[in-house]
């Protein structure tokens, strides 16, 4: 076990840059995501903290040495991929052994924690299967097997559950999570899903353009996005734009609002939408940041509703939890309102 | 990728490697060129440039018209045994019958027998029967030697074929001959070309076979050039076979750039 | 019914072809086999086994048997141990349009005449040949080399025309290996030697095989190469059954050498049918 640290690594693949003077501390134990569109430059990272890639500059440490020109092989890492990489030249038992076997471990010791290993994935019996034989989520259970059986310092995860469908990848976000407790191994996630990122991870990074765009635990990360990118690219966000000054900003659509902030000018604040509660116009409590609103579109999902509400010229979505049976229909005049704490001015325009 | 830092210096011990290797298949067809253009008949060395050999072939009626013969052949094997294979190929994939295991092994003789034993079974049936030697008897045996081949490319090509192209152009109301020949041929056609490349050089380069075959007096490229080496050899055999090189390299690298040869197409 | 008129008509053809030009020319010749004599003209054949019965009664054919037999197995094992490092370079090295022109390079000596690339290490390995020169250039002193016509100038001369085969097939089945794979060894600790042999080669075994055969069977029954290259050492059981063909027009005695010959490919193959299963 033990944490990785990359500082002001960039790498360019001809004239695209990967990733862009990037710095980041994995603490010990702790499981990490990192988030980002195909581009971002999160596989890169990744495969450069695994070794198959090397940084044009910067540097990566593995428990705090340096691990720049050490190659793959000799780094001690586990890592998944994300079409599993299963040698189909060889049975369960020998793909879960092969790095206990490389390392030189005897024959019973290696029975044993091929054992372990399989009953920690729940695979126990499966040894003799070839990778064939098994179903995308077997397979997916063996590679990880096999990436923790020689106990790595780190687990590095590409994409692991993307080759799943959505309900065994449910049930295998549950079950990762689990091992990763149970061994308290630090482990480095790269996925596209922002809800695997969420539901899995200790701490997120977004990456963007091979820039980190911010870190921090996923409700920080959700509830107080640093950009229009975090904003959007983690869940749902209204984007609204205005004049700001200390504590207010004063919107386009009309209604000046409260916020915690102490930037002037123009600038952007995100709302996500199930902060927003939908009031019959002049029905609202006082108090709270309010917008009114022409309902154009409701969208029935049974136990919720999405309503696409005009305010101003720009459409605000709202989400609203299906509490009392009614609904607003299209063309009622509403009133938006939420907490002022909900206003995140954003630190681009 | 493998271009980490500790692969590199493998890497370019590779690429060293693979220099040589080029160099050890090149060096006889580079000799051969060097001295086709060589004045002296006994290969002297160091070379003393001369056209005179490439004068002679011009006049070398013999060789001339064993090479025109070597074309005739390869075509008509070409036409036949790509017409033949593909469509072989095509009931393979398209029907499930249970002669198929059978019928797929029964192709593989030509490869996986020696092509003397071929050849000379040849002889003694066509003698016994006939059909007797010459170039008729050439194509009856090249395209026997093609067909494998055949198969086994357009099969391959055909191993990547979506049928739901086939059933989209069905349910739009193509009849299966339409659909066969709009559909699937098309689809078929870089693996199609590359069989009839194969065919072509099969029979080209086939020496065995027509060494048997030969009919005195009516020889291919290869059995001429085999019966001068053993009479003592002369060097407008060099001069013809650098032409003959050197016009089917430029034919393969023309094709090459339509049908991608390295990677999985 | 409908189905059955099309598979006979698109197989019908190839295998009409194949029966006419391979099946039927191997009766007969397993007939002939068994005649005292040449059934041509007035002369007249009866059926015995003595074509047979002289491969086992003179050691002679059955050590040519043997010669033949180990320059197959020789040739096949230089084409492996040289051509399956190209394959692989050329398969997980180069990358991008380089390898495709490598790649043609390679095979492009496969549309050059065979015969003619034969007669061409005479030019290199003869005496006062290309290589002598060569040599000369680098050490003065070494002397003559007196290469042609040996066994040596045989092995030259078939690696050098069977190679792009090996190559080839091992290019195919190493370029389809997932390069995930190899990754996921090293992640575990493999060096790169451990990925070869326990990764790499394994799975490129069907196109090793695939090489083998394509190579084993023709040497095996090769006498143009040896007759060129190896001189008065080019005797082998091929160019003995060609003298029956074409000099010593014995007929059914070079039936029945291709037949003994025929039987030894065919154990050899059965020989490796679990090898071929495990692999395909």
């Amino acid at each position: 076990m033990a944490r990785v640290d990359v500082a002001n690594v960039s790498k360019r693949f001809g004239p695209v840059v990967a990733l862009d003077d990037v710095t980041f501390s994995f603490a010990d134990g702790r499981f990490f995501a990192l988030l980002g569109p195909s581009g971002s430059g999160k596989t890169t990272l990744l495969r450069m903290i695994a070794g198959f890639e090397e940084a044009d500059a910067g540097n990566v440490s593995i428990a705090g040495e340096p691990v720049d020109d050490v190659p793959v092989e000799k780094r001690d890492i586990g890592m998944v991929f994300q079409n599993y990489a299963l040698f189909p030249n060889m049975n369960v038992h020998a793909n879960v052994a092969f790095g206990l076997d490389v390392r030189g471990i005897g024959g019973p010791e290696i029975k044993r924690r091929v054992g372990e290993a399989l009953e920690l994935v729940r695979l126990t019996g499966y040894d003799a299967r070839r990778p064939d034989q098994l179903s995308g989520g077997q397979r997916q259970r063996v590679a990880l097997a096999r990436a923790i059986v020689t106990q790595p310092r780190v687990l590095l995860l590409d994409e692991p559950l993307s080759a799943l469908d959505r309900s065994l990848r449910v049930e295998m976000e549950i079950e990762l999570r689990r091992i990763q407790r149970d061994i308290g191994i630090t482990t480095i996630f790269v996925t596209h899903d922002q809800e695997e990122a969420l539901t899995m991870s200790d701490h997120i990074g977004i990456l963007n353009e091979g820039r980190l765009v911010q870190h921090g635990p996923p409700l920080e990360v959700y509830e107080r996005p640093n950009s229009v990118f975090s904003a959007r690219f983690l869940g749902e966000a209204n984007l609204l734009a205005g004049e700001a000054s200390p504590g207010t900003i004063s919107l386009d659509a009309g209604t000046t609002v409260k916020a915690t902030h102490d930037t002037r000018g123009r600038a952007m604040c995100s709302v996500r939408p199930e902060k927003i509660s939908l009031y019959p116009s002049g029905c609202a409590p006082a108090g709270r940041n309010i917008l009114s609103g022409i309902v154009r579109e409701h969208i029935f999902a049974g136990n919720s509703l999405t309503y696409r509400v005009e305010c101003g010229g720009e459409i605000v979505r709202v989400f609203a939890q299906n509490l009392t049976g009614d609904v607003f229909g299209e063309g009622t005049m509403v009133d938006l309102i939420w907490e002022p704490k909900d206003t995140v001015v954003l630190a681009d325009v | 990728m493998s271009g980490t830092r500790s692969g590199s210096g493998l890497a370019s011990i590779g690429r060293v490697y693979l220099v040589f290797m080029l160099l050890f298949l090149y060096v006889p067809i580079i000799v051969m060129a060097a001295m086709s253009f060589n004045e002296s008949h006994l290969y002297r060395l160091p070379v003393e440039w001369s056209t005179k050999w490439y004068e002679r072939l011009a006049g070398n009626n013999k060789l001339l018209d064993a090479t025109l013969n070597s074309l005739l052949v390869a075509c008509a094997t070409t036409v036949l045994a790509t017409a033949l294979g593909t469509a072989a190929s095509l009931a393979f994939f398209r029907f499930e019958f249970r002669a198929k295991n059978l019928l797929r092994i029964l192709a593989f003789p030509p490869i996986t027998i020696p092509w003397l034993i071929i050849g000379t079974a040849m002889l003694v049936f066509f003698f016994w029967v006939g059909i007797g030697r010459g170039l008729h008897a050439m194509v009856l045996g090249h395209v026997a030697l093609a067909l494998p081949y055949v198969i086994i490319v357009v099969s391959a090509r055909l191993s990547s074929f979506d049928r739901a192209l086939e059933e989209a152009a069905r349910s739009l109301g193509a009849s299966a001959w339409q659909t066969t020949f709009q559909v699937t041929l098309p689809w078929l056609a870089p693996g199609i070309t590359a069989a009839a490349l194969f065919a072509f050089a099969v029979s080209f380069d086939q020496f065995v076979i027509s060494y048997f075959l030969a009919a005195p007096g009516v020889t291919t490229l290869p059995v001429e050039i085999y019966t001068s080496i053993r009479k003592g050899f002369t060097p407008e055999i060099n001069a013809i076979s650098t032409i003959v090189i050197a016009v089917s390299m430029t034919l393969l690298l023309g094709v090459s750039r339509f049908y991608r040869f390295g990677g999985r197409s | 019914m409908k189905q059955r008129t099309a598979i006979l008509a698109l197989t019908g053809p190839a295998y009409v072809w194949l029966t006419l030009t391979i099946l039927l020319p191997l009766s007969a010749m397993l007939y002939y086999s068994f005649l005292s004599d040449v059934p041509i003209g007035n002369r007249v054949a009866h059926l015995t086994l003595e074509n047979y019965a002289a491969f086992f009664e003179k050691s002679f054919y059955g050590d040519l048997m043997l010669r033949s037999f180990r320059l197959g197995v020789e040739v096949t094992i230089y084409c492996l141990v040289f051509g399956f490092p190209c394959a692989l370079v050329l398969a997980k090295t180069i990358r991008g349009r380089s390898r495709e022109a490598l790649f043609l390079l390679i095979i492009l000596p496969f549309w050059s005449n065979a015969l003619v690339r034969i007669f061409s290490w005479t030019m290199v390995l003869r005496g006062n040949g290309v290589l002598e020169h060569a040599v000369a250039w680098f050490m003065p002193d070494a002397g003559p080399l007196n290469l042609m016509f040996t066994y040596p100038a045989i092995i030259v001369g078939l690696v050098h025309s069977y190679i792009p085969y090996m190559i080839l097939t091992c290019y195919i089945s190493i370029e389809a290996i997932d390069d995930h794979l190899i990754e996921a060894a090293r992640s575990l600790g493999a060096g790169r030697l451990t990925v070869l042999f326990r990764l790499i080669v394994p799975l490129a075994m069907p196109g090793i095989v695939a090489g083998a055969v394509l190579i084993f069977i023709p040497v095996i029954g090769s006498f143009m190469e040896p007759r060129i290259l190896g001189g008065r050492n080019g005797t082998f059981i091929g160019t003995i059954i060609e003298d029956q063909f074409t000099a010593v027009f014995n007929w059914p005695l070079g039936a029945a050498l291709s037949f003994i010959m025929l039987g030894f490919v065919l154990l050899i193959l059965a020989a490796m049918t679990p090898v071929i299963r495990r692999v395909t």
